[in-house]
Formats: C-alpha cells, structure tokens, sequence
C-alpha cells in the first residue's frame, strides 16, 4: 500500500523507517524546513495508509538560462520497503514536477561513484552521466573522499538535448565547478 | 573592541554563557553596574532576560526572580514612551518567550506602533514599516495572536497591497490552527473571517486571462490557501465540490494546473464522503486505466490544456485503487447485478489469476475488496468475490518474497478467524514446501525469494502461534519455531554475498525472530536474565556480519538497558546515528531513567566504541559516548535552537508564500516547543547534576512547562512491533506528563525547602497555580491554589485510577516528598507545635526504612539470580511484567539504588532544615539537635551500606565462570536445543565467551559508578 504525496513539516517526527537507515543523511531541521518553504512541489513522501513514511524524495529547482533545472537532494526508501519501485515512483513524479510546474531543461543527481547499484538504478530511468565531480564526498571519519557521478535526464524543453553528453564519465571537474 | 558600555555587555554574556557561569553571574555583574549609578533601558532589559533564566523553585511567587522579570519587562514595555533602541526591544522579546508570554510580544509592539502614531507633530496616520516590524516580531516570536492582529491593520491600511490581504488570511488561519484544543470554540471566529475573505479572492478570479482584481487570487499557492481553510474550516463537502469543479477553481482550471492531483483527489475524496460512488468509480477507473482523469473540458479563461494530464505515478497510487474498491463495493451493496460493480469485481479479480506481473497495490487492492465483501451474503457467494483466505494467500504467493509482505498482509490477515489464521498458515507451509531450499537447481534469485518468502511465513508463525496472548506456546512449538528460524537462517548465508557493509542482511530477520522469541521467555519467568543474554549473544552475532542493521541495534540498546550494562547500551545507541530532529521522537528510548541508571560517564567504554564500523559510513564518534549529563545536553539543545530556528522557517515560507505548508510548520513548531520529552529531559539533567554534587535548580520557566501548559508526545514507540513479545523489554510505566509534573513539583518541594532553612524563602508551598490554571503564568494569582505536597499527591493519585508512570521506588520517593511538604506546611502552621511535625517526620523515616528494605531485598535477589534455575514448568505462565518483576529486573535493583540515594539526599535537606530555618526552630517544644542528629546518621549509615552493596555487586558482576559460559551455550533449562546448537556451532564458545565478558564489565562499571554520589 503506497501513495504518494506531498512531504510535509509533520513528518519530520516520522521518518525514522528512512532515516534510521546509516545511508540517509540526517540533516539540521532547518534544512529540511527551507526545501518546504522554497520547493514543497519536489519535496514527496510514500506512505503507507497507516502514515509510516516508506520513502521520500527532496529536491529543488536551480540554475539559470539552460542550466534551470530540477535537481534531486535526497531521495531514500526505507529497508523493509526496498524492491517495491518507490525510488521509480518517487524520481518520475520529481521529474513531472520539475517539467510541469517548474518548466526545466533536465532533473539531475549526484551519486558516489562506488555506489554501482545506484548508478545502475538512475540509468534504468533514463539518467546518463553528464561529468565526474572528483572528490565531490568529503571524507569523515578518516576514510577518503570519493567522486561523484553528475546524472542527468534531459527534459521535454530540453529539445537540442544540451543536458547530456556522451562519455560524461571521462569529462573531470572540481567541486567548486558545480556549487 | 567596541565602546566600554559594549564591553561591559560582553561580559555579562560570557558569564551568563560560561561553563559553570549562568545566570547568577551574570545577574551579579548586572546589580553592580546599578550600584554603581548606571541607568538605561538597555540595561534594565538586560536584567529582565538574566532574570527571566533564574532558577525559581523554592521563591515565593512574590520574590521569584521570574515574577520580578515580568514586572521589570512591562514596565519598559508599556511606559510612555516606550524604548526606542532596537537591541533593548529585541532583550525584551528574548525576556518574554523565556518567561512563557509570547503573547506580551504583540502587546509591545501594539503599544510601540501606536505611540508612533500618536507623537505630537506626525502627520501621516500610518507607519507601514512599524506596522510590518510588529507583524514579523510576532511570527518570529510565534505569537499568532499579535500577528494576525497587525497583518489585519495592515491589509486594512494598504489595500492595494494584494500581499498584505493574503497575509491576513494565513494570519486568520494559522490562529485556528495553532491554538489549544480548549480555546478552539473561541478562535473559531478567525477561521470563518479566513473562510469569508478567501473565499471573496476565489469569487474574484477572473474568467478571462487577464489579471482580475487586486484582491483576487491569482496564484497557485493562493488557491491552495483557499482549499486549505476550506477543509480546516469544514466547509460543506457539496461546496467544496463545486469549487473544485469550477473552471476557476477546479482542479482542471489555469490556477489548479500546477497541483492538479493533488485537487483531483481532494475532489474524489469530498464525493466519497458525498457517497456519490458513481462519479468516484469513473474518475478511479479512469485514472487506472489510463493515468488520466479524462474529459479536459475547457478553461474559463477559452484555453484548453495541451493535452490531458497522465500520471504513470497516479495510475498505480494506493489511494485511487482505494477509491475505486470502496466506490464498488458500495454500488454493490446497493445492487449486486449493478454493472460497475461487476466491471470492478473482474478486473480486481482479475489480478490474483493472471500470471503476469501484477502491481503490490492491485494486489492489496483485491485484499482490501474481499474484506469488505466477505461479510456481505449479497456479495461474498459470488465467483468473482474472492474469499479473504485465498486472496490472502494469492497475496503470499506473487508478493511473498518482498520484506514488505507481512506488513502488507498482516492488516487484512487480522480480519481472519483464529481457525482461519491457522488454516492459512498450514497452506503458507504447504505453499514454502514446494521448493526445496537444497535444490542444486536454484539459481541465487529464485534461492533468494524461496528464503524471503520463508521468512515472511516464519514471521506470521511468530504472531500466530508464539507470541500469542491467549494461548502460551509449548516448549516443543517454541523450540521448533525456533529451529526453523535458525535452519532458514544457515540458508540465508548463501544469498546474503557480495553485500556493502551498509547493507542488511535477509538472515537478519530470522536472528532477530529468535531474539523475539526469547523475550518471550523472559518476560515469562521470575526473574532469570539468561534469555536475554542469549538474545545479546545472538544480536551481536547479527550485527557482526550487518553492522547496521538499526531494529537489532535498538533492540540490543533496551536488552543491554534491562540487564544493566548501560555503558554498552549508551554505546550501541551512539552506532545509530540519532541527531537533529530524531532525539526528540528516538532519544527515549535510552535516556528514559538514565539519570538513575548512569548518571556517570565509564570512560572505559569508549574501548567498547566500534571505531571502524563508525568511520565506515562518516559517522562522528562521540569523545565521550556514555556521559549521560553530555547526552541529556545533546538533546535538549535541539529544542533551545528550536525556539529561534523554527519560527525563522515559518517566516521563510511566509515570504516565499508557500501557503499549503504553513499550516504544519505551525504545528511542526507547536508540538517541538511543547514536547514532553524536553521536559523529562530536563527533569534527568538536574537529577544527574545533583548526583554529581552540582547545582541543578532549573532555568527558568522554560522546562517547567508541563506544570502549566499543554505538552505534546512526539515519542516513536513502534520500532519494535507491535506485538505482545516486547512486554518483556519494557523498563518500568511509560513516563508521561504527570511523571514529569510529580518530579517538578517535588524539586520545587525540595528547594523550597532550602530556600527556607537558608532563611530565604517566603511560604510558597500554598501560592502556586495548579496545572488546570493552564493559562496562569509566572508569579500570577488565579485559579486553585493548594501547597506543592497536595498537588503532588494529586499527581501520584493518578496511578490509583490506572494512569500508571511511576515505578515503585518512584512512588515511594515522592510520597516522602509529599510528607517532606506536609512539614514545611505544618512548619508554618498557627498553632506553632511540633508534635504533628513529629509525627510527620516519624512517617518520612518510615518510609525510609521501606526503601533500604526494598534496596536491600533486591540485592538479595541479585545474588539468587546466577544459581536461579527457574523450571520448565513455571515457563510461559503469561507473559505480561508487573511492578513486581520489575523489582527483579537488574535494571530495577539499579534504578532503586540511585533513587534511594536521591531520597537519602532528601532527608538530609530536610535535616537541614529542621536545623536551621527560623520557621522550626519557633515551633514548641522544639524539635532537638540530637533528634535531628539521629536522623542524620541513620542516612549516613545507610547510604554508605547501599554503596558498599554497590562496591560489591560491581566486584561480584565482572565475573564470569566457565559455569556462566556454559549455561548460555546450553541454554540452560531452556529446552531450547536447537539454540545452543546454533549457540555452539555458529557463534562458538570464544565468541561467546567474549560477548558475555563484555556484559561483564559494563554490569560491572554501572554498580562501580554508584560510589560517585555526592553528598555535598
């Protein structure tokens, strides 16, 4: 039983089915907050009749001429409702919206470059690698940092395809480059 | 460096902010630059706000600093003129909120405006600015009375500022919703003007492209606002209709595009409750079958959409197969033969039969349509009607290999009989037997679905036949139950390869059955821990290949919790990752009672710290992860940011009028500031202090809300099921608002008590509002007024009529309390004798006495623990804990300990006080030195005993025999085989061995930190 709908300020006292997950970033509350003031069309949770939050999508609308675009800050599925496709549902409705209502040229995400599964998951919905952000994951912990991935899915009005590239997987840029 | 008037501010804010500095400091620094001639508002302002954060229990209302604070703030406030300077006013917010009165906010700037107006000479009759400086002090000050008051002069003042009406509106709304339940009939007047002014916006919109009136709504985020206060409003769902019909308003209009959806199911919703199950199933079929509502009829404005909505998303929602199940079965229920019903018993039924992929949701959503059916002989004797049975099963057969299955499955499931629960899970078996999980020929996806589908029957036959609350599970069942799970379980390890170290594992459910399955046992039997610690063994075991797996490390902090290795337990808690906004909904679940568990930090325990697991995904690895006064801080700090943090955010959207989530931002703001758990926090903070020798007074009013306002509870309690089996993991009543009101009422008992014998208190056990004066505020008279020590006893009355959040030891500190406040009251009494005194003081060394009997029973039972064999027989006898199992619990015998020493800290504040306030030593004939000298080292005597008791456990606790090693790997007088096989074979000894040295050391280290109670 999934539905889908908009996030709201209520749910931060109940995603802990998500964000106890050690992957999903537990961010301050103003954070969280700030997306709903600026972008509560692309901030949507799953949830279960009952309101146990399955997974959510956060994300926000940027950039200038070409590069205005939708872009996805946190998308997370709770463990016990993994497989089910509500990443698909969750990216597809960020991808209405970003179309829609914000009229973008492309919705893009950054993803660790290790993260196989993911990548594989994002090119399965169309994304392509636009550029590799080298050392886009600052370390903690003593661990060492690790690039990311620039994903991309060009958009109706994107209609020259400018969004993507081929081979984005060889085309370097530093962090600074994409702030 | 700025001016010496700057630097002298300076320093009042580093002692007022100084570890070990606070507000007495600061106040001190403050009086002497008064002494010293200095004047101003800016100053005065200052000491309002340091006085706003004194400690107040113990003063009479007339001479509490809080009470002085709010005189001294409304004085500036309301003089004329007013204070000018930006900085003072900004102290005096600061002032207000500390104190509880937001509300005197607005009134301020209410006041500061129309003096503004007023001054001799203006010429214009408004200040727009000061009339929006009033507006946004309110909204960051959370005071939505004062807000809705100016934005509603301001759109009167300017209207041809469209953004000022729309202001108003939320400004009408937000007060409806924010305010409490009782004042709700009162404010319902704001929700009818919110209704009636947006509803005037709507009427406006214009029919044509071009823009209509200045007040119209022109905006998406305006519509929303509109149908926002329409629902909140309960408006009638026949004119919600027609608003989300019309080609203005509707979901298909110009201004409805953007939140299409979102209208088109409040429409659908509104005709389900209009029962209008025509209309409902036609747009749900529609959307089904084709992701589109359909007809576009034309805008009112000429223009027709591109092209029909679609929405693969929607097409598959949960909601709108809903809609359509109940909108059939309704139809049906009216006429049977009716063809729509007919249309949508086929096509639901259709997807139980067909072979294909089939979506999770069409398949709940055949369950859901056989549930409502079944009972219904019209409908149930149909073919095209499934059972439940066997649409359960169906369910089983095509979603059995999701982890999401028994979740899914187990609501529609409880609809069964018991006989048809059993039924069904003979034919889950039956179904699972048909693939031999030994098959050579299983390639690793189909092996990996045969074990989930495995363990999602294991877990129905956990609910079904063990955990049951009727009938107790025989040793064999449990046994065998417990076989399986572990024989699926060496299964699992075939599929659970080349996983991330932040993954979980499948076998992980099954370890964690068994885990459930022992505390089945535990809570069952008097008082033998050895289930648990084979449970702790085998949590370890899960976690050491699923290291994050959080429902195992949640469980393993309670288990840890319950035997009394709290450095271990502290420690697993820090691998979860818990901060921000989680410590208000999760944090309970360790520093519930952790104040008298381990009001100390084991610095040894950072050894316990699994460094690398935590630098594997970034996590910070606390310097000191047991410090109890380190966590209480952590989480409290998350609701001082708040009280700045949130109403900024609730700004923010103001300003980007992202009206449709105001409405919860409110709210969100609402239940953080009210939040019980900021209470009981505060309440273990000071307790925790206190045992370390420092001074824990309170802060102000702040904390000490629960005495006079409402609380909200944002505590999670369902991460680990919902199932009978937990009882055994519950540590004592779940603490609520009246075990944070009997704690606060008898810390104002206590420091009134040494406010008196330092000759400083008035008579405040008889003047402070009681709770039902929830609008009474600081040092303000009204409603009923009753001494601390019968508002206290009110409190713990509760617990007579079921209300339970006391343990016993908790109780029975509380009733010495309350005879400690009879004294104080009696102390004052006219007739000026000692003899009730007397009497009342033999009843506190009474109850006293029953303490260290009851501290001291408890370590008699500690030492039976380690040879008590509890039968077999006595096993499963019923699995609900009562007060008296907890007195054998270890975390109990803790718990008692650290509350009999706070009770011994008690009666030797009351010592003092017979000794030395002038009140007592007036009384005739007087209560004697050596009286008092009796008590005083009957408490020494004691104390020093409980914490050689202390000293002892922890020497005996950090022992482990090849005896203890043994019974663990046997299971001993469990009759649980095929455990200590696993046990043996999986874990092994040395394993073993080490997880139990491990429960060991931290036992041993919490009866160690005993000896850390200061007397001073």
């Amino acid at each position: 039983m999934a539905s889908i709908r908009p996030f709201t300020a209520l749910d931060l006292h109940a995603f802990n089915p998500t964000n106890l997950d050690v992957l999903t970033e537990n961010y301050d509350t103003t954070f969280y907050l700030s997306y709903l003031s600026k972008w509560p069309k692309l901030f949507l949770a799953v949830v279960s009749p009952t309101g146990t939050i399955m997974a959510y999508i956060m994300g926000k609308a940027e950039g200038e001429g070409i590069e205005w675009h939708g872009h996805v800050t946190a998308l997370t599925v709770a463990p016990a409702y993994r497989r089910l496709g509500l990443a698909k549902v969750l990216m597809a409705e960020l991808e209405r919206v970003s179309e829609e209502v914000y009229n973008g040229y492309f919705v893009d995400l950054f993803v660790r470059v290790s993260n196989e599964l993911a990548v594989k998951m994002y090119k399965g919905m169309g994304y392509s690698v636009y550029r590799r952000v080298v050392g886009y994951y600052s370390a903690g912990g003593g661990a060492e940092a690790e690039d990311a991935y620039d994903m991309r899915k060009s958009l109706k009005r994107d209609t020259k395809g400018q969004s993507v590239r081929e081979n984005g997987e060889t085309f370097l840029v530093s962090p600074e480059d994409v702030y | 460096m700025g001016s010496p008037f700057e630097r002298r501010n300076q320093q009042v804010w580093e002692a007022l902010n100084a570890p070990g500095g606070g507000p007495k400091q600061a106040l001190q620094l403050v009086n002497r630059r008064l002494k010293k001639g200095e004047k101003g508002d800016h100053l005065t302002a200052m000491r309002a706000f340091i006085l706003a954060q004194m400690p107040s229990a113990g003063a009479t209302s007339a001479s509490s600093p809080l009470a002085e604070a709010l005189a001294l703030c409304n004085g500036l406030a309301f003089r004329t003129p007013p204070p000018k300077e930006t900085e003072t006013i900004r102290l005096l917010e600061m002032a207000y909120i500390q104190l509880g009165k937001k509300a005197e906010i607005g009134r301020l700037h209410e006041h500061l405006y129309k003096t503004r107006i007023a001054t001799p000479g203006r010429t214009k009759p408004v200040d727009e600015s000061g009339l929006q400086e009033w507006y946004s002090s309110c909204m960051k000050a959370c005071d939505w009375v004062g807000m809705q008051k100016a934005a509603m002069m301001l759109q009167k003042q300017f209207p041809n500022n469209r953004g000022y009406y729309f202001r108003a509106i939320a400004a009408c709304f937000i007060m409806v919703v924010a305010c409490d339940d009782d004042q709700r009939s009162n404010m319902a007047l704001f929700g009818t003007l919110a209704s009636r002014m947006i509803s005037k916006a709507a009427s406006e919109i214009s029919q044509t492209k071009e823009l209509g009136p200045i007040r119209s709504i022109r905006t998406a985020a305006e519509l929303q606002l509109f149908y926002e206060v329409l629902s909140f409003t309960k408006t009638e769902d026949t004119e919600l209709v027609r608003y989300l019909e019309s080609p203005t308003t509707g979901f298909q209009s110009r201004l409805g595009s953007d939140n299409y959806w979102e209208l088109w199911w409040l429409l659908v919703d509104a005709k389900l409750r209009l029962r209008e199950f025509k209309d409902v199933d036609e747009h749900c079929r529609s959307v089904l079958s084709t992701g589109s509502v359909g007809a576009n009829d034309s805008r009112a404005d000429g223009t027709v959409p591109d092209q029909p909505k679609v929405s693969l998303v929607w097409k598959d929602d949960w909601k709108v197969w809903s809609g359509y199940v109940t909108s059939a079965f309704e139809l049906g229920l009216r006429d049977p033969e009716d063809p729509l019903f007919t249309k949508a018993a086929t096509l639901i039924t259709e997807n139980l039969k067909t072979d294909g992929p089939v979506s999770r949701n069409a398949l709940l959503a055949a369950l859901q349509f056989a549930t409502l059916c079944n009972p219904h002989a019209a409908l149930n004797c149909r073919e095209d009607v499934p059972t439940l049975l066997a649409a359960c099963l169906t369910f089983f057969q095509k979603q059995g290999g999701k982890s999401s299955c028994y979740d899914d499955l187990r609501p529609y499931v409880v609809q069964l009989s018991i006989d048809q629960r059993k039924e069904l899970l003979d034919k889950l078996t039956d179904h699972c037997s048909t693939s031999s999980l030994e098959s050579p020929d299983m390639s690793l996806k189909e092996l990996t679905d045969a074990v989930r589908e495995r363990v999602t029957r294991l877990k129905f036959r956990f609910w079904i036949e063990i955990d049951n609350q009727e009938r107790a599970p025989t040793i064999e069942g449990l046994d065998d139950f417990m076989q399986e799970c572990l024989a699926v379980y060496t299964i699992s390890l075939k599929v659970d390869v080349d996983l991330l170290v932040t993954d979980m594992r499948i076998g992980d459910e099954l370890l964690l059955l068994v885990a459930k399955g022992l505390m089945c046992v535990y809570a069952s039997r008097t008082h033998d821990t050895l289930p648990i610690r084979i449970a702790i063994v085998l949590l370890e075991h899960l976690l050491s290949k699923s290291k994050h797996n959080f429902t195992a490390l949640l469980l393993l902090v309670r288990l840890y919790s319950i035997i009394g290795a709290l450095s271990c337990a502290t420690v697993e808690y820090q691998r979860l990752g818990i901060k921000q906004i989680q410590n208000d909904s999760l944090s309970h679940h360790i520093l519930t009672r952790l104040a008298t568990l381990l009001p100390f930090s084991i610095s040894a325990a950072a050894k316990l710290l699994h460094h690398t697991d935590m630098a594997d995904v970034g996590l910070h690895v606390p310097a000191n992860p047991t410090d109890s006064l380190e966590m209480y801080d952590i989480s409290l700090r998350l609701y001082k940011n708040a009280n700045r943090t949130n109403p900024e955010m609730i700004s923010l959207a103001f300003k980007n009028d992202a009206y449709g989530q105001i409405k919860d931002m409110v709210l969100f703001e609402k239940r953080v500031s009210t939040s019980i758990s900021a209470c009981h926090f505060e309440i273990e903070r000071r307790r925790v202090l206190r045992f370390r020798g420092g001074v824990a007074e309170g802060s102000g009013a702040l904390w000490d809300r629960a005495l006079t306002a409402s609380t909200s509870d944002n505590r999670s309690f369902d991460l680990f099921g919902e199932d009978g089996w937990h009882t055994g993991c519950n540590m004592g009543p779940r603490v609520g608002v009246q075990w944070a009101r009997g704690f606060l009422l008898a810390e104002s008992i206590m420091a009134t008590l040494v406010a008196q014998s330092q000759g400083a208190g008035g008579s405040p056990p008889r003047d402070m509002p009681s709770p039902s004066g929830a609008n009474g505020g600081v040092g303000e008279a009204g409603g009923k007024h009753m001494s601390l020590a019968s508002r206290l006893r009110e409190v713990t009355h509760q617990e007579e009529e079921g209300e339970y959040e006391f343990t016993g030891v908790e109780k029975q500190v509380l009733e010495v309390v309350c005879l400690i406040g009879d004294i104080q009251v009696e102390s004052e009494n006219a007739t000026r004798t000692s003899s009730k005194v007397k009497t009342l003081l033999a009843d506190v060394m009474g109850n006293f006495q029953a303490l260290r009997g009851g501290v001291q029973a408890s370590s008699k039972a500690i030492a039976e623990d380690a040879s008590a064999t509890s039968g077999v027989d006595s096993m499963m006898s019923g699995l609900s804990l009562d007060d008296h199992r907890w007195d054998l619990a270890p975390w109990y015998c803790v718990h008692r300990v650290y509350m009999f020493l706070e009770v011994c800290k008690y009666i030797l504040q009351l010592c003092d006080f017979l000794d030395k306030s002038p009140v007592v030593k007036a009384l005739k004939p007087p209560i004697t030195k050596p009286q008092i000298t009796e008590i005083r080292n009957a408490i020494g005597s004691s104390s020093k005993s409980v914490i050689q008791l202390a000293k002892d456990e922890a020497k005996d606790a950090v022992l482990v025999t090849e005896a203890d090693i043994d019974a663990v790997l046997s299971c001993k007088g469990l009759e649980l085989a095929s455990v200590a096989e696993f046990l043996n074979g999986s874990v092994g000894r040395e394993r073993a061995e080490n997880y139990m040295d491990k429960i060991a050391r931290s036992r041993s280290s919490t009866w160690a930190a005993v000896g850390g109670v200061k007397f001073s």
